[in-house]
């Protein structure tokens, strides 16, 4: 195939959708040389083959982890099962000592553990505040709304949860409140699901996002993720939430 | 995720080291396939499959710049997983549209007379073994122009090549290289 460095040059362009209005001009009237379309036809399979087999070399990469790694895992498992199994003999004194020391330095750890743990929900009933419903009236002028409101405002999360759900793929207000209603409900993965989606379409209730956020990780005892949230909060400087997550975050260290 | 730590990611993922993307897979295929599983969306051995698209998903989404916040990987995956099994998300590389276009150039012309010599699976081959033969930061260039779509600047700066035009240049003969051996391969 015989192709000059100005056509090598536009194919290129064109590969890359980097074709200024001249050059489309002349690419469109250099597809009428067959050498030129061969070519351009040559190039965009090549391409695609080996994105083709970049993903392939990628796909058993990763399956080979399936059956390696996971799969000595698993063997490590069993050796150590075997390994664990009594076999009659008598063990030494020091060992038993040794025993012993271990199961008390677990427990005290895991006593500690638990207690550090028991905290975190208070510490989340002291900074947790449900948000004021807004007039169910203004916003929307919808009468599932304004329902669902009136059963939030009354602690019926279930049902407002259930009203609002239905609302809140085009309606910011009801998935903010249903986000909110489901982290009363205890369903944590939806509610950041939604706070994430009021994050992502940068709605009003953005700030508020966040904090609810934190928040729900710190009900789930996730105190890293919590972490995480309140210092993207706290770096920024006009977040209103940045007294209340700095205090947070204090407590948590 | 934080933006540095996504950031480094993305850096190892452009220079072709996965050992980020391998821990993910350890860490987060039981979940993905348990949720596949209990919305009975398909079986454990659909799952997998579905995870480990979803994986590839994730790799180009982070190297092509998609994914600019994360605050949880689990959490993407577990969505793309559902997407995929439900088929509402269908992955079209960009190679891939780029070559219907160019098919579609060929018919509107009403011309079908460009032969497809060989099939897929020879040509995917060909393109490997002639790959494999460039040196291996003509490998990179190649798959961070021409794959990941990234800039000249960026190649230069992710492959510590003095400039762009330096970059430009290599890309140019690496890319020659590759066609020349291709050609050669196929006779």
């Amino acid at each position: 195939m015989q192709i000059t460095d100005k056509q090598y040059d536009l194919i290129q362009k064109f590969m890359r959708n980097e074709l200024n209005e001249s050059e489309q001009t002349l690419f469109n009237e250099s597809l009428k040389n067959l050498d030129f379309k061969k070519e351009l036809n040559d190039q965009a399979r090549i391409l695609n083959a080996i994105e083709t087999s970049k993903d392939q070399e990628l796909r058993s990469f990763l399956n080979d982890i399936d059956v390696s790694e996971l799969g000595e895992t698993k063997s490590d498992k069993s050796t150590s099962t075997k390994i664990s199994e009594p076999k009659g003999k008598v063990l030494p004194s020091w060992l038993k000592y040794a025993l012993i020391l271990i199961m008390v330095i677990s427990t005290f750890f895991l006593i500690r553990n638990s207690l550090s743990k028991q905290s975190k929900p208070d510490l989340f009933a002291a900074y947790y505040e449900k948000p004021m419903a807004m007039n169910g009236r203004g916003t929307t002028g919808d009468a599932i709304f304004s329902k669902a409101i009136v059963a939030y405002q009354e602690g019926n999360f279930a049902e407002s949860n259930a009203q609002l759900s239905t609302l809140s793929e085009n309606n910011n207000d009801a998935l903010y409140y249903a986000s909110i209603s489901k982290l009363e409900l205890g369903k944590y993965q939806e509610a950041i699901a939604g706070f994430k989606t009021l994050k992502t379409k940068n709605t009003k209730y953005s700030s508020d996002a966040d904090w609810f956020m934190a928040l729900t990780y710190l009900k789930m005892n996730k105190v890293n993720d919590c972490k995480d949230q309140l210092n993207l909060i706290v770096s920024d400087s006009n977040h209103p939430y940045k007294t209340k997550a700095t205090q947070l975050l204090a407590s948590l260290k | 995720m934080k933006t540095d730590s996504l950031e480094q990611l993305r850096k190892e993922l452009i220079l072709g080291d996965n050992t980020q993307l391998k821990d993910f897979y350890i860490k987060y295929i039981q979940d993905c396939i348990n949720v596949l599983i209990s919305k009975n969306l398909c079986s454990e051995e659909e799952s997998k499959e579905v995870f480990t698209e979803a994986l590839i998903i994730f790799h180009k989404n982070i190297i092509n710049g998609k994914i600019q916040n994360l605050s949880s990987v689990r959490s993407y995956l577990i969505s793309t997983c559902i997407n995929l099994a439900r088929k509402k998300n269908q992955y079209i590389s960009k190679t891939q549209k780029k070559l219907d276009e160019v098919r579609l150039l060929f018919y509107d012309n009403n011309d079908t007379t460009i032969e497809e010599r060989e099939n897929k699976e020879d040509l995917i081959s060909i393109c490997q073994k002639a790959l494999a033969s460039l040196s291996e930061r003509c490998q990179k260039i190649i798959v961070a122009f021409y794959i990941h779509h990234l800039s000249m600047k960026e190649i230069a700066q992710q492959l510590e090549l003095s400039s762009s035009d330096v970059a430009k240049t290599l890309k140019s003969r690496c890319h020659k290289s590759l066609l020349k051996e291709v050609k050669n391969l196929r006779n």
